[in-house]
């Protein structure tokens, strides 16, 4: 077998999964009146529950807006999930990840729906928008791992199809490694996460386990400590922090589970605000400031919109 | 044919040493020379260093001279063809050793646990040895083992300064250097690599002016250098060759000029004519998502991924650019064969 043959049969092996579920793709215009503020407010780690949107002061570009709606889980969910499938995650990570896939599903209500994005070099998007789970999880079983890391244009096609979404867009993005494949830039995806409407939750684990020696009152002992590369997670926390989403570091896939169900649970106590601007008419970047009025509390939420 | 094959058996009547590996190897060069060369491939693959080492010895102690050429090629197929070989470095020096016979980079190290120490042979003739040594660092390059083929570059370089097609490949060797995509160079190591491609691509281009895909890669570099305007110029006339993957990278790339230029209609429709040249590739079409995105007309932008992301799209250029030539590595390892076969 040639080289060549050799490749594009390399390449036909990974991309002959079974075809993308028959569910029709549901389309929905964005909603152009109001801007969406999807926003996680806790003390500590611990959610704050019953606020109204008399408890919040927003501005946009600087200017105090009036607040029309706070609201949990008001909105179906659009999960979509994007997930590294490159050669990196290949074997026993794979069974990890799709035992987290099974678990955000199950976490998931009638209304709400998911897709499946996957990404090696190439971006396959494997399931649309629908809320047959049961295909998304026969793809991703029948998934298999091979090739580079095209993280970032993976990121941009999910936020792409996630934007015209009338319901709460949320995108779990896992990735065990850095990108090595993509055409766009850290920065233009970043940007277009700006522009999204899109919660962005990253998951990352270590490039490795290594062992340390730690002195301990008792004597000396040995301990694995996750190793991650140098700057791993910088794109996940670029985009997670433009969207209002963190990133977690789940340290090995076997804890991809846990980390994925905290995400669904987090996301459930995110309030989701609703405002029209006032006396800011300007085009281009209008950036939001929120914050609770009369009480200390951390207000994770997008970094602004674009007009 | 005949005469070979005669020299190859009196070759192995001639030697001295443990006659059972010296003929099984003689069998297996013989069978590569003059019969089915595939299977003579996977024989060798299969013999343990020591019958390869009594082999080769056994031609070194003999006046049949122009067997050796043949055991470097022989070596070179088992070190490269697909698929990639358990012991692929030591094939790689044995073929070296006999390729760069009487240099100091050609003679193993004293260290090694196998020696070969031809007694009458002599360096190879030119021809083979540049096309050997472009097999060589193609078949690196394509597998990422760019240190080692930046190694056989000098050495290839030195001897054929001129080589248009050694100048490619040491161009595509600085060019991945550069890549984030292959290495964590810093930002000042990264330009140099990037000055030092252009420095090859520029020589390759004089030797050869009409090869196109020195002129894509010496536009992607000064696309990089920022020298956009000298990038579009080179582009523009490659939008449209006949090349698919040649045509493609070019509509892709100048699509990037013309988006660092901040001309967005041009940029769009760069990428479009990506996408309209290889319907199934899916970096132009998301890479034109991406501006009608960045424009407002998001769906326009969600409708373009399903097409650019579906089950067909399954082979891009720009997924393989960054690893050189790879497509002709088994090109190269035929013209190989063939040369030690006429």
């Amino acid at each position: 077998m040639t080289a060549h043959r050799a490749y594009a049969a390399a390449l036909a092996a990974l991309c002959s999964l079974p075809a993308m579920g028959a569910a029709a793709q549901h389309t929905f215009r964005s909603g152009v009146d109001g801007v969406r503020v999807d926003a996680l407010v806790t003390d500590g780690r611990k959610p704050i529950a019953g606020l109204t949107p008399a408890d919040f002061e927003l501005r946009d570009n600087g200017v105090l807006q009036t607040i029309d709606s706070a609201a949990l889980e008001s909105m179906p969910l659009s999960l979509i999930f994007v997930l590294d499938t490159s050669g990196s995650v290949a074997g026993g990570k794979m069974k990890h990840l799709g035992d987290a896939v099974d678990l955000i599903l199950e976490g998931l209500h009638r209304d709400d729906r998911a897709a499946l994005v996957t990404f090696s070099h190439r971006i396959r998007l494997r399931t649309p928008l629908m809320s047959d789970f049961g295909a998304l999880r026969r793809m991703m079983s029948s998934a298999d791992a091979a090739g580079g890391t095209a993280l970032h244009d993976a990121v941009y096609a999910a936020l792409a199809i996630s934007d015209v979404e009338e319901s709460r867009p949320l995108l779990v993005v896992f990735s065990d490694g850095l990108d090595n494949m993509s055409w766009m830039s850290a920065d233009v995806v970043e940007k277009a996460a700006r522009r999204a409407n899109a919660v962005v939750y990253g998951v990352a684990v270590a490039a490795a386990m290594v062992p340390r020696q730690t002195s301990t009152p008792s004597g000396s002992r040995v301990e694995l400590v996750p190793e991650y590369e140098r700057g791993q997670t910088a794109f996940l926390d670029a985009i997670a922090d433009a969207t209002g989403g963190r990133v977690l570091k789940a340290d090995t896939t076997q804890r991809l589970p846990k980390a994925f169900d905290e995400i669904l649970r987090e996301f459930r106590t995110r309030y989701v605000l609703t405002y029209s601007p006032q006396r800011v008419d300007a085009p281009g970047w209008h950036r939001i400031d929120l914050k609770l009025k009369r009480r200390t509390a951390d207000v994770k939420a997008r970094a602004g919109y674009q007009r | 044919m005949r005469r070979i094959g005669l020299l190859v058996l009196a070759a192995v009547c001639l030697r001295a040493g443990p006659a059972a590996a010296q003929q099984e190897y003689a069998g297996v060069l013989l069978e590569y020379l003059t019969g089915d060369s595939d299977a003579a491939v996977e024989k060798v693959r299969r013999l343990d260093r020591g019958e390869i080492q009594a082999g080769v010895e056994a031609f070194n102690r003999t006046g049949a001279l122009q067997i050796l050429p043949g055991a470097a090629a022989l070596h070179t197929e088992a070190a490269f063809r697909f698929p990639p070989a358990a012991d692929s470095a030591f094939h790689l020096a044995i073929a070296t050793a006999i390729v760069e016979f009487g240099e100091p980079t050609g003679r193993l190290k004293p260290n090694s646990t196998f020696a070969i120490a031809p007694q009458y042979a002599r360096p190879v003739s030119d021809d083979f040895r540049s096309l050997w040594y472009c097999t060589v660092i193609g078949a690196l390059e394509s597998t990422v083992r760019v240190t080692i083929a930046i190694r056989f570059i000098d050495r290839a370089l030195a001897a054929f300064p001129k080589n248009a097609e050694l100048q490619l490949l040491a161009g595509v060797a600085e060019e991945m250097r550069a890549s984030p995509r292959i290495m964590g160079l810093s930002e000042g190591d990264r330009r140099d690599a990037l000055k030092a491609a252009e420095t090859h691509y520029r020589a390759a281009l004089a030797a050869q002016p009409d090869r196109l895909e020195v002129r894509l890669r010496l536009a992607r570099v000064l696309q990089q250098h920022k020298d956009l305007d000298s990038a579009r110029t080179l582009l523009a006339p490659l939008v449209s060759v006949n090349d698919p993957r040649i045509a493609y990278l070019a509509a892709l790339f100048l699509g990037g000029v013309e988006d660092a230029s901040r001309q967005p209609d041009a940029a769009l429709a760069a990428y479009d004519q990506a996408a309209a040249r290889l319907p199934l590739a899916q970096t132009a079409r998301l890479a034109a998502s991406e501006l009608r995105h960045r424009r407002g007309e998001r769906q326009t932008a969600a409708d373009a991924v399903p097409a650019a992301a579906g089950d067909a799209n399954t082979f891009d250029p720009w997924w393989t650019y960054v690893f050189g030539e790879f497509w002709r590595g088994d090109l190269l390892l035929d013209a190989l064969r063939k040369l030690r076969r006429a």
